[in-house]
């Protein structure tokens, strides 16, 4: 059976690959397996694909190793003819051609529009595109109230979802010393510093996400990929931590002051509850 | 080294990290010394790491209720009912996970009720005003 879903693929991916060349459009890894995923989704639960074709959700969106080998098989050199691939759904040549004459819509929103419609937790979308996105570039381009906003968005919908109490305190760990660098006017010229930690934190969160959001197909590496996870985890605790030793005597602690009300009360309530007897 | 001992000094290393000011100061250059240190690093580690779990339970408290009020209209008469229901609902969700935020049930049970009833009339006021907020 695996070896039918195989020659499936391949026909899909040549398919795909064929038609991106035909339109005179840039060819890459990436966009391929968005748009194979998009016409996994399209098919929807009528066909067999839609249950054979595995993905698990990884650094740049859905992931899946079979459209990598299909790919990486292609023979670029010579021309692939389009009439010669017969595909198993039809209806798929319409599917591609559809994404296709968007033009430039698959670089750009169809990873995005794939985020948020199937990213399997909310956190995901605000993580990639306000987090992640804006360290791609060498100097800081974002509000920094903004920034700081997207992580404590993003801070609490992690324990939501059961299995990332470790991960969400290095999180808060980040966010809490981005918050602060923020209250000094300080990100833009931390920013060297500052990008490589928040990158590879992204790197570690697609790291667990495959660990649990992965489809039946790859049930057996998940122990594989369970003690990467915890590794490049302990690196990231590692790096945030230098990160934040190197911060420590740039930052004006005076400025915070004396406790208000407010804080007297929160303080009270975790802090207390946790020390306080049983 | 005792059991007790032990926890005065994690209580000592959790005050020390969220005071501000002076001893602030006095917990930094503590943890500074390489030598005549008592506590290890791990025992650090884990405050922060108590710190940040914390902070993590009151803002999803926070998210949780602007989620529901935000999605319900909840008359200005019924705020006291409605917010014992989130309480209850909140706690709800995390009925059958083992270990809620990393802490034991009981535990976390303990520090969300607290904070619900430490925030009872600041939530109130917010819900107040976002209900002002809505009146054409």
């Amino acid at each position: 059976m695996i070896s039918n879903v195989n020659k499936t693929v391949t026909d899909i991916t040549k398919y795909v690959v064929s038609s991106l060349n035909e339109n005179n459009m840039d060819i890459n890894e990436f966009s391929v397996q968005k748009i194979i995923y998009q016409i996994k989704m399209d098919l929807n639960n009528k066909r067999s694909l839609y249950n054979q074709l595995p993905y698990y959700w990884y650094y740049y969106g859905p992931y899946s190793e079979l459209v990598h080998d299909s790919f990486n098989n292609i023979n670029f050199n010579e021309n692939i003819n389009h009439d010669e691939i017969t595909l198993k759904y039809p209806e798929i040549i319409n599917l591609v051609q559809d994404l296709l004459d968007k033009g430039n819509y698959v670089y750009h929103d169809l990873g995005r529009d794939i985020y948020k419609k199937y990213a399997p937790f909310d956190v995901l979308y605000p993580f990639k595109y306000k987090i992640f996105n804006v360290t791609q570039y060498d100097a800081f381009s974002c509000d920094g109230d903004e920034f700081v906003n997207a992580f404590r968005y993003c801070q609490p919908r992690f324990s939501l979802n059961h299995f990332h109490h470790d991960f969400s305190c290095v999180f808060s760990k980040l966010a809490m010393r981005i918050d602060m660098l923020n209250d000094n006017n300080l990100i833009e010229d931390c920013w060297d510093i500052l990008r490589l930690p928040i990158r590879n934190l992204w790197f570690t969160f697609a790291e667990s996400l495959r660990v649990k959001i992965h489809d039946e197909y790859y049930d057996n590496q998940s122990e594989k990929w369970n003690n990467i996870f915890l590794n490049s985890l302990k690196q990231s605790n590692q790096e945030i931590d230098n990160m934040i030793n190197k911060t420590n005597p740039l930052i004006d602690f005076s400025i915070y002051g004396e406790y208000d009300d407010f804080d007297k009360n929160l303080l009270n309530s975790t802090l207390g509850s946790y020390l306080g007897d049983d | 080294m005792d059991s007790i001992e032990n926890h005065f000094l994690d209580t000592n290393i959790l005050i020390g990290h969220v005071l501000l000011n002076n001893s602030k100061e006095i917990c930094k250059n503590y943890m500074d010394l390489k030598s005549s240190k008592i506590v290890s690093d791990n025992v650090v580690h884990e405050s922060y790491n108590i710190i940040h779990k914390l902070e993590n339970i009151s803002l999803s408290i926070l998210n949780y209720i602007s989620n529901y009020i935000s999605l319900n209209n909840v008359s200005d008469e019924k705020i006291s009912s409605t917010m014992k229901l989130i309480e209850k609902n909140f706690l709800k969700e995390y009925e059958y996970d083992e270990y809620p935020f990393g802490f034991t049930q009981k535990k976390f049970n303990k520090i969300s009720r607290n904070l619900f009833l430490k925030y009872r009339d600041i939530i109130k006021i917010c819900i107040f005003y976002h209900n002002l907020a809505r009146i054409p």
